[in-house]
């Protein structure tokens, strides 16, 4: 019964959002009376039937009722219950599901947008465009991927939900990476509902809370898939430039850019059509990405071929989305309003970043679907790997951090007088700064240091403005999302330049009451055991970690092998400080009483997640606190 | 330097900026790419000179040795056809096994051993590497 309630929820949510988009395109050729009420209402309807779509579908997991085929394929009896309801958004039918409901809320809330309801024709048009987007989506959920559909005969089993996923930060890391993701759908309605109707740079004020908020979940999301990788794979890595991890990156970057490019076009009236453009990339790059993940086109070109079905879709709401957002946009767009730039005016330095942004979108995208398309033409098998990434995306960085110190000191509209007298003290405080490394690290190479000079420069002249208003927080109230943004990304290069030049890893072979020598450190198997889980079976290890015969602590790594499945998971012992992450994972059996040990010694890596809790505060505060601040200001 | 020249010296720094980058860009792509290939291939590449290399295929039954206590292991890789010697030092994946689908990436010695850098498994039931899953097809 429950199901079938779910179906006709999801089919209302379907009915509503064809009435969302409906009422509000009819209403752009004639005047409707009450078109802007009608549309509100059905939008609050289409995220309703959502709401309860979703819960109904959650109680099917907490029923284990396995006559649903999709609760049969990702849980089990055995399940722990927080993870039957992380279950419901484990597969892809029941993520989709999450991802229209995520879009519905987004909308929901942008119908409550106060400060919209001044523009009421951008606000029906862009509420009417996300009820496409959601339609779409819908048809898909109930065209290719139905999360209610029965299973016969039913099993008494169901199969479990992936152990993968069963993990505190994979519970919250799908739904946050997909606020994100979906959150872009905002900016780009406004863009596009913008081109149909006022057509000038209004939007652009609107949209950049929108993208300021959607950018935070992606930071968010993307933080939190790279601390689960590193201590749930069992290899101590925290990016891997895998095509899913890429996939949420080039939004990343791109939205990166519109949040800035959003600040010029609302103080200044300029790129205007440049904003545009970047609102429409990110949210296609999120459909993407969606795309990626969920046709299964990564997994294999060949599932592809098998189930056609779904990524032909996605593929199509892509190109159906980004093509005819780009028609409009080629049709409507007005020239810009052409003025002389300084080439050191704000303005100049922030759309010069901007265009580093794309780049690295750029780079990262063909390194990702460029063996993709070469496999689907059948032109041979090639995979592009981290050296690729990791070499040509300092191409863009270098200069990107170079100029974001810069453009902290510029002003709008003219070349900013005696920039370079402002910014050499820093440049000075930086090189002094950042010598202490090699000093304390070592000498590695060059380009370490250069890492290291960027990060501290980017840092130093990220807090510049509060040392100039005396430490005065109200004063820099209206900064602070700039210094935090600023801070948190110099933070985030310096534990990723310091961490890759100077961590050590390696694997050894390892015997009770054995130690192994990692820098500066000392690790002692002390015992190997066994223990039973809720729903597994680990084989623990005992490490004592000493340094200089000091006792550290005693970590305890596992190797799982679920009920439901024959694998064995790995969970990593680490013991973490500010400065440093001491990391341990079990092998195997190696035989002799011996075991093989993965160990790492990892300087500052905790700041790669640091960094991003800081931006993402910067943003919290710019759309809470210092919206009103800024508009009286500048 | 009149406004023109200055223009002109503009568009000329871009531009040999530009073509510098992509050029640079263009060779690390040529130069990290991976060609995956099957075993017979692979014996056919083994007097090339190498750049590093994949090597997707089965694990030969009963063809794993480990002397105890030691981080190195041998296996065969074949592909029904050619059999590859391949030669490890490190931590095995966890679902590597005998008669598994896996990928191998690196390069051959004089001996005409493969010697690998990295060995890639199933990663879990749902997901494997995509060349695995083309390995496994033509099975199932």
């Amino acid at each position: 019964m429950i199901p079938e309630l779910g179906q006709v929820f999801l089919v209302a949510a379907l009915a509503s959002a064809l009435l969302q988009f409906l009422g509000g395109i009819s209403s752009l050729s004639k005047n409707i009376p009450n078109i802007e009420l009608f549309v509100e209402r059905t939008t609050a309807m289409q995220t309703f039937f959502l709401i309860i779509c979703f819960g109904l579908l959650t109680t099917s997991f907490l029923q284990d009722d396995f006559s649903v085929l999709y609760v049969a394929s990702n849980s089990n009896t055995a399940l722990p219950i927080a993870y039957k309801f992380a279950a419901v958004w484990g597969g892809h039918e029941g993520s989709l599901l999450l991802w229209v409901l995520i879009l519905a809320v987004w909308t929901l809330f942008l119908s409550k947008d106060k400060a919209l309801k001044s523009l009421p024709e951008l606000r029906i048009q862009s509420l009417s465009i996300l009820g496409l987007i959601s339609l779409g989506f819908l048809i898909f959920i109930l065209y290719t991927s139905n999360p209610f559909e029965r299973l016969l005969p039913i099993p008494i089993q169901g199969r479990g939900l992936n152990p993968l996923l069963q993990d505190p930060a994979l519970v919250i890391h799908p739904p946050t990476l997909y606020a994100g993701y979906v959150g872009l759908a905002v900016p780009f309605a406004l863009a596009v509902a913008s081109l149909l109707t006022v057509n000038n740079h209004q939007w652009a004020k609107h949209a950049r809370s929108w993208t300021i908020l959607s950018w935070m979940f992606l930071t968010g999301g993307i933080a939190l898939g790279s601390w689960w990788a590193y201590y749930e794979l069992g290899w101590g890595g925290w990016w891997f430039w895998d095509p899913v991890e890429n996939a949420s990156l080039m939004p990343w970057f791109v939205a990166t850019a519109l949040m800035h490019s959003l600040i010029v076009t609302e103080k200044r009236g300029l790129f205007n059509g440049f904003s545009i453009l970047l609102a429409i990339t990110a949210f296609s790059l999120s459909l993407l990405g969606t795309f990626l993940v969920r046709s299964g086109v990564l997994i294999s070109v060949h599932s592809f071929a098998s189930d056609p079905q779904r990524g032909l879709f996605i593929l199509m709401l892509l190109a159906f989305f980004t093509g005819s957002a780009l028609v409009i946009y080629s049709i409507k767009q007005k020239k810009n309003r052409s003025e002389k730039l300084h080439p050191f005016s704000r303005e100049s330095l922030l759309l010069l970043n901007n265009v580093f942004l794309c780049a690295s979108a750029g780079l990262v995208l063909i390194g990702t679907v460029y063996p993709l398309i070469l496999e689907m033409l059948d032109l041979g098998k090639i995979s592009v790997g981290p050296p690729y990434f990791n070499f040509v995306i300092l191409f863009p960085f270098i200069p990107l951090l170079i100029f974001i110190g810069i453009a902290v000191f510029s002003n709008w509209r003219n070349d900013s007088k005696n920039i370079l007298k402002k910014v050499l003290p820093i440049l000075f405080l930086s090189l002094a700064l950042g010598l202490a490394f090699p000093f304390i690290y070592g000498w590695s190479s060059l380009i370490t240091l250069v890492g290291i000079y960027l990060a501290l420069w980017t840092m130093i002249t990220g807090i510049s403005p509060l040392i100039r208003n005396q430490f005065s927080i109200k004063k820099t109230l209206v900064f602070m999302p700039m210094m935090l943004g600023h801070i948190g990304l110099g933070l985030m290069i310096l534990g990723i330049t310091v961490t890759s030049s100077y961590g050590i890893t390696f694997d050894d072979s390892m015997s009770i009451e054995q130690s192994s020598r990692v820098g500066d450190y000392e690790f002692k198997l002390t015992k190997i055991g066994k223990r039973n889980g809720p729903n597994y079976l680990a084989q623990f290890a005992s490490i004592e970690i000493t340094k200089d015969g000091k006792y550290i602590q005693t970590v305890y790594p596992e190797k799982r092998v679920y009920d439901s499945s024959s694998m064995a998971m790995t969970e990593a012992g680490i013991e973490a400080n500010l400065f440093r992450d001491l990391f341990i994972a079990v092998g195997e059996d190696i035989g002799g009483g011996s075991w093989s040990m993965h160990l790492q010694y990892k300087p500052l890596l905790r700041l790669i997640w640091y960094g991003p809790i800081v931006m993402m505060l910067g943003g919290l505060i710019r759309v809470f606190l210092s919206k009103r601040n800024e508009e009286t200001y500048q | 330097m009149l406004p023109r020249h200055k223009r002109f010296l503009g568009i000329l720094v871009t531009l040999i900026g530009v073509t510098v980058a992509i050029a640079l860009i263009l060779s690390s792509f040529q130069d990290n790419l991976l060609y995956y290939v099957t075993p017979s291939e692979a014996i056919k590449k083994i007097d090339d000179d190498q750049s590093k290399f994949r090597i997707g295929g089965l694990v030969e039954v009963g063809s794993f040795k480990r002397k105890d206590g030691s981080l190195q292991s041998r296996f065969v890789l074949t592909d029904g056809i050619e059999s590859v010697e391949v030669n490890y030092i490190g931590i095995l994946p966890d679902l590597f096994r005998e008669g598994q689908g896996i990928i191998v990436t690196g390069k051959f010695d004089k001996m005409k051993i493969f010697i690998a850098s990295e060995v890639l498994a199933k990663h879990d039931e749902n997901y494997m590497p995509p060349d695995i899953h083309a390995l496994k097809e033509p099975t199932s």
